[in-house]
């Protein structure tokens, strides 16, 4: 079932998609954090301390080093990152908790909600960014 | 999730001047009776909030728990509350050791379940974090010193749309404590200036001008400089936050 994506429609990474499409969401975060490869990493969950709230999360070793080396820093997401590739970074670093075309106005200052939902509704074919459909938002 | 009063995001984003902020001024001006700058209004508004944001606190969690501060270790039962998220509050269900020492250093991590989510918070860790002050240590003057410049303009704009106010450059003050500064006053001022030949500020005419001498100095120099700046005979020859006055006929 199809729903009308609108600015307020959340999305998130699905991280099946890469799976199945034969992609590596490894290759992509170890590109962000200068790794030759990601080959050596393990599959071990490790914990992830929010900057913010300290809440942990158990997440890829991979992708802890993003954020805890490269998220939330001002050089993450440039006004030259690419806008599919910023919407991307976006979701990592918020640890693929869903986020809205208006919440990714808020984060990347860029462009505005209406282009950022068109952009986001064309991701998926490019990084498997779908409309979190089955997400309740608080 | 609101930003913590303690953020940038919270006095640079979030700040617009509330109706309690203005009733805090209004009692703060009717306690030292003169002019302020708006700066020190600014000032006063900051720790206003930062008072408030105690006083909210310490209802909150009476009888809710401890404060999560994740430089704190809990124990299983504890109650929590957690200010950083809107002050919802959760007992402790589970700890745990830390998996990730390589990164953090020893740690432990306790499961909460808030709003029917079970959730980890960090705990006993000993690296510099946003939570590890705890709100209760928030220092009033350090904040004020902080943003009281940031919300300045923010404030300035609502109050200058404000009929309570009046203010001639960087002096605000309520119109209320304005001393009455009457014609008499007035005719009287432009003699002061036509017998002295030269510019004078208000403090130098006000000895020879009988206004409110119940009201401070500084008040009774606003209210003269207030009026003089609206009365077409006087031209102010100094600064706007320093007025020299003379009379207009004279060149």
């Amino acid at each position: 079932m199809h729903t009308i994506a609108t600015i307020h429609t959340p999305f998130h990474i699905d991280l099946q998609w890469w799976a199945s499409h034969g992609r590596n969401l490894g290759r992509f975060l170890a590109e962000i954090v200068g790794a030759e490869d990601d080959s050596r990493a393990t599959n071990t969950a490790v914990d992830f301390i929010h900057p913010r709230t300290a809440e942990v999360r158990q997440i890829d070793p991979l992708w802890a080093r993003v954020l805890t080396e490269r998220a939330y820093q001002p050089d993450y997401i440039t006004p030259s990152t690419p806008l599919t590739n910023a919407l991307l970074r976006a979701l990592v670093e918020n640890v693929n908790e869903p986020m809205t075309a208006v919440e990714m106005h808020r984060r990347l200052n860029r462009s505005n909600p209406e282009t950022l939902l068109r952009v986001l509704k064309t991701a998926r074919t490019e990084y498997g960014i779908v409309p979190a459909e089955n997400v309740a938002r608080q | 999730m609101p930003n913590r009063i303690d953020s940038a995001e919270y006095w640079i984003e979030d700040f617009e001047p509330s109706g309690d902020d203005l009733e805090a001024l209004y009692a703060h001006m009717l306690d030292v009776l003169q002019p302020a700058t708006m700066v020190a209004l600014a000032a006063t508004v900051v720790r206003r909030r930062v008072a408030a944001a105690l006083a909210a606190q310490a209802v909150n969690t009476k009888g809710d728990g401890a404060v999560y501060v994740p430089v704190n270790r809990f124990e299983v039962g504890q109650k929590l509350v957690f200010p950083a998220l809107g002050g919802v509050n959760g007992k402790v269900e589970a700890v745990r050791p830390g998996n990730n020492p390589g990164q953090y250093g020893g740690y432990d991590v306790i499961a909460v379940t808030l709003d029917g989510r079970r959730r980890e918070f960090a705990a006993g860790i000993g690296f510099p974090h946003e939570l590890a002050q705890a709100i209760g240590d928030l220092d009033a003057d350090a904040l004020s010193d902080k943003w009281s410049r940031v919300i300045e303009p923010r404030l300035r704009e609502r109050m200058g749309g404000d009929g309570e106010w009046s203010n001639l450059g960087d002096r605000w003050i309520l119109k209320s404590l304005l001393p009455e500064v009457n014609t008499g006053h007035r005719n009287l001022a432009e003699a002061i200036l036509m017998l002295a030949g030269e510019p004078l500020p208000a403090k130098k005419i006000l000895k020879d001008l009988d206004v409110d001498k119940s009201a401070a100095e500084a008040t009774r120099e606003l209210g003269l400089d207030l009026a003089l700046s609206t009365d077409k005979r006087f031209r102010n020859v100094g600064a706007i936050e320093a007025p020299l006055w003379t009379l207009a006929t004279l060149g």
